[in-house]
């Protein structure tokens, strides 16, 4: 039986998107900056707030350069798999008959690999320059990232397969980016919300970036052990987020492919 | 002999490398917004359909196309834009999926079984590379050999011979923004190569090409691709000239039809009404005018006329005749007149005309 993922053919559209990034030197350059920017920038915000934030039991500078740094990595990956396929490019690469997974995680590896590399020395800034304090614990941290990732990777594949679909924009992707500037609590806890409209943190948990934001911050702010059974509940909350939106994902992205070949538009954008 | 579309496939599966049957294809139509909605009620209605799909018509994009395409030969699909024919390739692509009809490649079914069809089958887009053009020729090459599965070193042995092959030698370590549309074409050729597939499909193969590169190119696919590789090759064209010169056999395509199949000389045959021939003759000696009066003479021909060369003597006469013209009755004449024969030819329509007339007669 023919393994379901193909890790050659998935090292290849790494490779080719490394390859063509480095000969972009001054993207390396903006990218690098406006990442670190940002940062910086809430960085002062959070400093001048100088609150505690009681729910990680840290500062509010710390919440927020956790919050931000996470910010930097969901987003590209999101946006940079639907800015890669592009129609023209998509058809080639089908024709090589690849699986659908292959393409998703062929395509997202590399901006996800860029994001994580470019979050060293954002958090470098954060804790030397603003003075965030991190509380890692490594097991939660490599579970909470593995979760993000499928979570990160459901939300790309769904964006892309309607992006195939609708062609010039992705609904999708920018209706969840709105509820998620809004109400996934990258800048305040998401308890906060009730404060305003009651009940309305519920409504924040329907978004997956919450729970992204809750249990990377979980690990990298409280040292919390996914052994506590409290710590437990939010990952396991996480993980069946995950695990639901990740076959929905691959089902909506295969048709997606379908529809725009039934429509014979695969080629447009 | 040429024969008008079939819907009985009458190849045999080990000789036929592609076979489609009954083929069909509609697209959605979106209407369109002129000035004369905006700012309507009207317009908002038809905005509102296209968003919601309703009130879309259908455009017949393959209305029960048949085809066969022998194993190793180059076969045409000739037509005017629109008729079909970039259809046809991108459902033989797997890019498109048909509404009803079959589709064999290599006796694959392209639609069930499209992963299977494509080891046999790719295909070059005249406006589609999906090369990178930030990386040299070589890296795109390498590019597709690691997702078409291939290891390393044979990748490697394999792309130093179809640089080669393409006359590529020098240019591989180039970064692609600096190739030519020929060079860029050529590579497009590797690409599709890389996978071991025996059928090749071309779309438009010179369009957007010079004279001499598209000579270059059309030389490439006939003599090293078609005759020394064997490979089958498909193509879509409207170039009439390009499609004589290339190819073994061609197809009419026409408002998602195809109206005749056949060799290019099969189809000109068809259309030919008239014959034409061309005699050059010696020894005529003043009698020009009783030679044409004698032709004229003949059942079935229709007109006649002579030049006179005054270099060498000879004399060429045209002869106009309906199909089916009795040739000896007329050469018994020449000869009875003691005039010596040195050459005869038969010219027959081009296959432009062929077209546009087989393209009236499907119109009416």
């Amino acid at each position: 039986m023919e393994s379901p993922i193909e890790f050659g053919k998935i090292w290849a559209l790494t490779r080719r998107d490394m390859s063509r990034w480095i000969t972009y030197k001054s993207q390396v350059l903006t990218t690098l900056m406006s990442g670190s920017i940002a940062v910086a920038s809430w960085g002062i915000n959070g400093s001048y707030r100088n609150v505690q934030v009681a729910q990680y039991d840290c500062s509010y500078v710390s919440f927020l350069i956790v919050g931000v740094v996470i910010s930097n990595l969901i987003l590209p990956l999101t946006q940079g798999m639907q800015n890669r396929l592009n129609p023209w490019t998509l058809e080639s690469i089908l024709m090589t008959g690849p699986r659908a997974a292959t393409l998703v995680l062929g395509t997202s590896l590399w901006p996800y690999a860029l994001a994580f590399m470019f979050m060293i020395p954002q958090l470098f800034i954060g804790i030397y320059i603003f003075g965030a304090v991190l509380n890692v614990n490594i097991v939660s941290f490599v579970l909470a990232s593995v979760i993000s990732t499928m979570i990160v990777f459901s939300l790309a594949m769904i964006g892309t397969g309607v992006k195939i679909v609708t062609k010039m924009t992705d609904p999708f992707t920018s209706a969840l980016a709105v509820a998620a500037s809004l109400l996934a609590g990258m800048t305040y806890p998401v308890s906060y919300l009730n404060n305003y409209i009651p009940g309305l943190s519920t409504v924040a948990w329907l978004i997956p970036q919450t729970w992204i934001y809750d249990i990377m911050r979980l690990s990298t702010l409280t040292d919390a052990s996914v052994l506590n059974p409290g710590v437990a509940e939010v990952f396991i909350g996480a993980l069946l987020v995950a695990v639901i939106l990740l076959p929905i994902s691959y089902y909506i992205f295969n048709i997606s492919i379908r529809r725009a070949k039934r429509d014979g538009t695969l080629g447009w954008m | 002999m040429a024969s008008i579309q079939r819907a009985v496939p009458v190849l045999a599966e080990r000789e036929c490398a592609i076979r489609v049957t009954d083929l069909r294809k509609s697209y959605r139509t979106f209407g369109s917004f002129d000035s004369r909605h905006k700012g309507s009620f009207s317009a908002a209605r038809r905005y509102l359909g296209k968003l919601t799909g309703r009130g879309e018509g259908r455009f017949t994009a393959l209305d029960g196309v048949n085809l066969e395409v022998r194993d190793g030969e180059v076969f045409g699909l000739l037509g005017p834009n629109g008729a079909g024919k970039t259809s046809i390739i991108k459902i033989l692509s797997t890019l498109v999926l048909p509404d009803s009809g079959t589709v064999l490649v290599s006796g694959i079914d392209v639609v069930k079984n499209p992963r299977a069809a494509l080891k046999n089958l790719q295909s070059v887009m005249a406006g589609n590379t999906g090369l990178d053009v930030r990386l040299t020729g070589r890296q795109n090459l390498e590019f597709f050999a690691d997702l078409y599965g291939i290891p390393r070193e044979p990748a490697k042995a394999k792309i130093d011979e179809l640089i080669e092959l393409s006359h590529l030698q020098g240019f591989e370590s180039e970064m692609l923004q600096k190739f030519s549309t020929g060079m860029t074409r050529k590579l497009l050729v590797c690409r599709a190569l890389l996978s071991d597939a025996h059928i090749l499909l071309f779309d438009e193969p010179t369009a957007n090409l010079d004279p001499v590169s598209a000579a270059e190119f059309r030389n490439y696919i006939r003599n090293d691709l078609a005759k020394n590789r064997k490979m089958t090759v498909l193509l879509a064209t409207h170039n009439l000239w390009e499609a004589e010169q290339i190819c073994d056999r061609i197809a009419l395509v026409r408002k998602g039809k195809v109206i005749m199949t056949g060799t290019p000389n099969e189809v000109r045959a068809k259309v030919a009404d008239v014959v034409n021939l061309s005699l050059v003759v010696a020894n005529l000696n003043g009698s020009a005018d009783r030679l044409v009066a004698e032709v004229k003479s003949v059942d079935g021909v229709l007109a006649a006329e002579i030049e006179q060369s005054p270099l060498n003597g000879y004399s060429t006469i045209s002869i106009e005749g309906v199909k089916g013209l009795d040739y000896n009755a007329f050469l018994q004449k020449i000869i009875s007149m003691n005039l010596q024969i040195r050459s005869i030819e038969s010219s027959q329509p081009s296959l432009e005309r062929a077209f546009l007339k087989l393209n009236e007669e499907a119109a009416n």
